[in-house]
């Protein structure tokens, strides 16, 4: 899988600086020094993941792969990139991985049909009550749309990371965003499909 | 079925509600599963002596150098003409693997002796103990998995003798702290020299 980095930041949640020193004992085995940098980004790490997969005890999982993962590989970061994003990416593929794996490839192909002047229902909505909108996205919508409003990755960069086209990933966050406002309020949802993944 | 601009989609402010969410944190810690992966894995190795038990540690070590190498280490000759034993530290050989055995074998029946008759252990002691123990259980299931003709096996044992020591540093550690607060403590496994006589 390729790595990607997204072109426009927006305060990441895994944007954390590492100290160098805590990387060079980690580079070294330090097991101490492992924990730290777990502890650090855990809460990163499951987030992207349950946000992705809907699923508490899979984020967990993922959170364990993707970590051991980091650290088995630990010795290869050279320090050209921030380790956040590195990390990050690594997060994001086990998760992607765990999609294509689960086969949960579904995502949002129609719009709710809700007037436009609607004001935006999100920005009166508590947090629970996005949530729980969001969790009823198709997986695959609810990635592209996290990634792009949250983690900041560009169209171009989740089109590679899923395998599909630019255009795909836009109408993904457009359909997202229709389907959100439709979830709060209270429309009936729409049908989802299928596509079959591409490999990269 | 309308379709919308985008510029009315990619509302802007759905991103910052999104954002805005609290992180999740998972119900338990992945850490220990992740931990003892490591350990297994081979890719991560344990400070193997804190500054706190550095000192005793070394100590302990040297210690048991100085006691033992006389009754280990000979020339071939053996003994000197006038019976004494003869110790040439230079030209001395590394120590076979049944003597590192024997030496493991040693340092253990100690510790027994003095988990027996000795106090617990303090908070900080015990998890040093502890961390210490769960190497030298990887050291034995690495030799599990290899005999003595392995060429590993030697650097094996010598490894489950160094953390062996290190273990009876904390023990003595220990022992001298119970003895220095009156508690009741076997001043015989407690003295550091003893377990290698």
């Amino acid at each position: 899988m390729r790595r990607i980095y997204p072109t426009v930041e927006r305060q990441s949640t895994f944007a954390i600086d590492v100290p160098t020193s805590l990387i060079d004992r980690a580079q070294r085995g330090d097991l101490r020094a492992f924990e730290q940098i777990y502890r650090l980004f855990e809460r990163p790490v499951y987030t992207l993941a349950l946000r992705l997969l809907g699923d508490a005890d899979v984020a967990r999982e993922i959170l364990h792969d993707a970590m051991l993962k980091l650290f088995q590989r630990i010795a290869q970061f050279r320090g050209d990139s921030p380790f956040w994003g590195w990390l990050r990416q690594i997060a994001l593929n086990e998760a992607l991985m765990r999609l294509r794996k689960d086969r949960k490839l579904e995502f949002d192909a129609v719009y709710d049909d809700i007037e436009a002047e609607v004001a935006a229902p999100w920005v009166h909505a508590d947090g629970l009550a996005l949530e729980q909108a969001l969790g009823k996205l198709s997986p695959v919508t609810r990635s592209v749309l996290w990634l792009y409003h949250v983690e900041g990755y560009s169209h171009a960069e989740i089109a590679d990371s899923l395998g599909k086209t630019i255009s795909f990933s836009k109408s993904q966050v457009a359909r997202g965003t229709a389907r959100m406002r439709g979830f709060l309020l209270g429309v009936t949802e729409s049908a989802s499909c299928l596509f079959a993944p591409q490999t990269t | 079925m309308s379709i919308r601009t985008a510029n009315d989609l990619n509302d802007d402010t759905l991103g910052a509600a999104l954002r805005d969410l609290p992180l999740a944190s998972p119900s338990a810690s992945a850490w220990p599963d992740l931990e003892r992966a490591l350990r297994a894995a081979g890719a991560a190795r344990q400070p193997l002596v804190r500054k706190r038990y550095a000192i005793p540690a070394a100590l302990a070590a040297a210690l048991a150098l100085f006691a033992v190498w006389p009754n280990r280490v000979q020339t071939p000759g053996g003994a000197e003409p006038g019976g004494t034993t003869t110790t040439t530290l230079a030209a001395a050989p590394a120590p076979s693997v049944e003597r590192l055995r024997d030496e493991s074998q040693r340092i253990e029946g100690w510790l027994r002796k003095v988990s027996a008759s000795g106090g617990p252990l303090d908070g900080r002691d015990l998890m040093a103990a502890t961390e210490v123990e769960d190497l030298i259980g990887l050291v034995d299931l690495q030799l599990a998995g290899a005999n003595d003709a392995s060429p590993d096996a030697a650097a094996l044992w010598r490894q489950r003798v160094d953390l062996l020591r290190d273990l009876a540093a904390i023990r003595t550690n220990n022992a001298y702290s119970l003895a220095g607060n009156g508690v009741a403590a076997n001043g015989t496994a407690a003295a550091p020299g003893t377990w290698i006589n």
